[in-house]
C-alpha cells in the first residue's frame, strides 16, 4: 500500500517536474521569439537523445524480489537522467547566446538543476542497492537537497531583484562621414 | 556498480556546469555590458574573404595541395571574423537589454530590434563556425557565410540606431574604415 502511494506521487512529481522545465524554457526564450524555432528543434533532438540513453540505463537495471522498489528506483534514475540533462542543456543554451534570465525564472532553473543532479547520484546508488540498508541516507541528502532549494525558491520568488549596474548607452564615435555612409546604405536597401 | 558511478560521476560534472554557469552569468548580470568590448570588424575584406568566386580563382589557379593550404588559412581567418562578429553580437545583446527598460518607446523598439538581431547573428554565426570548422576538415567543399555578413550589417544598422535614439549628437561604429 505504502510503496504503491509512493509510486503514484512519484509519478505526479515527475510529471510536474517535467512541466516546470517546460515553463522555464517557454519563459526565457519568449523574449527571443526568433530563437524558437531553432530551440524548439533543439530541445526535441536532446529530449529524444536523453529518454533513449535513459531507456539503455533502464535496461541495465538489476531488479530485485521486491518489484515495486525496483520499478520505483529504475524509474527514478532514469527520469532523473532525462532531466538533469535537459537543465544542463537549458543552462548551456542560455549561456551560448546570451540570453537574460528572469530572477525567478532564473531561480527556479538552477534550483531544479541542483536537485536533478542530486536526485541522478542519489537514484543511481539506490537503484545498484550499492548503500543496501543504509540508502536511508540517500533519502535524507535528497530531501535535504530538496529543502534547501525550496528555500532557495522562496528566495528568489520574494526577495526584489537589485538593480543591475548596466551601460546602456553605445559608445560615441564622432565620425560624422560615416555615419552618412552607413546611413545612405541604410536608406538605399 | 560501474554504471552507478558513472552516473554519479555524471551527476557531478551537470551540477558543476549549472552552478558555474549560474555563478558566470550572475557575475556577468552585476557587471552588466561593456560596449567598449565591440571589436569593429572590417566587412569589405570579410565579404571579400568569403567571396565563392576569388573561392573558385584560386581552385582553377593554384595546384591542388597549394589550394587547399590556402583554402585553410582563408577559413582560419574567416573563423576568426565570425567569431569577432558573434562576441560583438552578445555585447550588443546586452547593450538592447539594457535599453529595453527605456521610458521612451522608440528606444524601447530599437532596443528590441537589436536584440533581436543580435540573436539571429549569434544563431548564424554558430552554424557558420560549424560549417567552417567542416570545412576545414574538407577544405575542397563549397562553403559560404554571406548569412553572416548580412546579418551583421542588420545588426551594424540597428546599433546605430539604437545609438543614434541614446545620444542623437553622435553615432556609433561597429564596422572598421574600409
Amino acid at each position: 500500500m505504502y510503496w504503491g502511494n509512493y509510486l503514484f506521487y512519484f509519478v505526479l512529481e515527475v510529471v510536474i517536474k517535467f512541466v516546470v522545465i517546460g515553463e522555464v524554457f517557454t519563459h526565457l526564450l519568449r523574449r527571443y521569439p526568433p530563437l524558437g524555432r531553432l530551440a524548439k528543434k533543439l530541445i526535441t533532438g536532446v529530449g529524444i537523445l536523453l529518454i533513449f540513453a535513459a531507456a539503455i540505463i533502464a535496461a541495465y537495471a538489476s531488479p530485485t524480489a521486491s518489484w515495486i522498489i525496483s520499478t520505483i528506483r529504475i524509474l527514478g534514475r532514469s527520469v532523473s537522467v532525462v532531466q538533469c540533462g535537459l537543465i544542463v542543456f537549458l543552462f548551456l543554451f542560455a549561456a551560448h547566446f546570451h540570453l537574460r534570465w528572469e530572477r525567478p525564472v532564473f531561480g527556479i532553473a538552477l534550483g531544479l538543476g541542483i536537485t536533478a543532479a542530486v536526485s541522478l547520484a542519489c537514484w543511481s546508488l539506490l537503484a545498484g542497492w550499492i548503500f543496501g540498508q543504509k540508502s536511508y541516507l540517500l533519502d535524507f541528502l535528497n530531501m535535504a537537497t530538496y529543502h534547501a532549494c525550496v528555500l532557495f525558491w522562496c528566495y528568489c520568488l520574494l526577495v526584489p531583484e537589485e538593480s543591475a549596474v548596466t551601460s546602456a548607452t553605445l559608445p560615441a564615435e564622432h565620425n560624422l562621414e560615416l555615419w552618412n555612409r552607413e546611413l545612405e546604405r541604410l536608406l538605399q536597401r | 556498480m560501474n554504471l552507478a558511478v558513472i552516473l554519479v560521476i555524471g551527476a557531478a560534472v551537470a551540477l558543476g556546469i549549472v552552478v558555474r554557469l549560474a555563478v558566470s552569468y550572475s557575475l556577468q548580470t552585476k557587471k552588466g555590458s561593456n560596449p567598449a568590448d565591440i571589436r569593429p570588424i572590417d566587412v569589405e575584406a570579410f565579404r571579400n574573404l568569403i567571396n565563392p568566386a576569388e573561392d573558385e580563382y584560386l581552385r582553377r589557379r593554384l595546384p591542388p595541395v597549394e589550394f587547399r593550404m590556402v583554402r585553410r588559412a582563408r577559413l582560419g581567418a574567416m573563423a576568426a571574423y565570425v567569431q569577432v562578429a558573434a562576441k560583438n553580437a552578445a555585447v550588443l545583446m546586452g547593450v538592447g537589454e539594457s535599453a529595453l527598460a527605456s521610458g521612451d518607446p522608440r528606444i524601447a523598439e530599437a532596443a528590441q530590434q537589436l536584440v533581436n538581431h543580435a540573436v539571429l547573428l549569434r544563431r548564424n554565426t554558430t552554424v557558420a563556425l560549424a560549417r567552417i570548422y567542416l570545412a576545414l576538415l574538407y577544405p575542397g567543399s563549397e562553403f559560404a557565410a554571406v548569412r553572416v555578413v548580412d546579418r551583421y550589417e542588420q545588426l551594424s544598422g540597428s546599433a546605430m540606431l539604437l545609438g543614434r535614439l541614446q545620444n542623437p549628437a553622435t553615432a556609433v561604429r561597429l564596422s572598421s574604415h574600409s
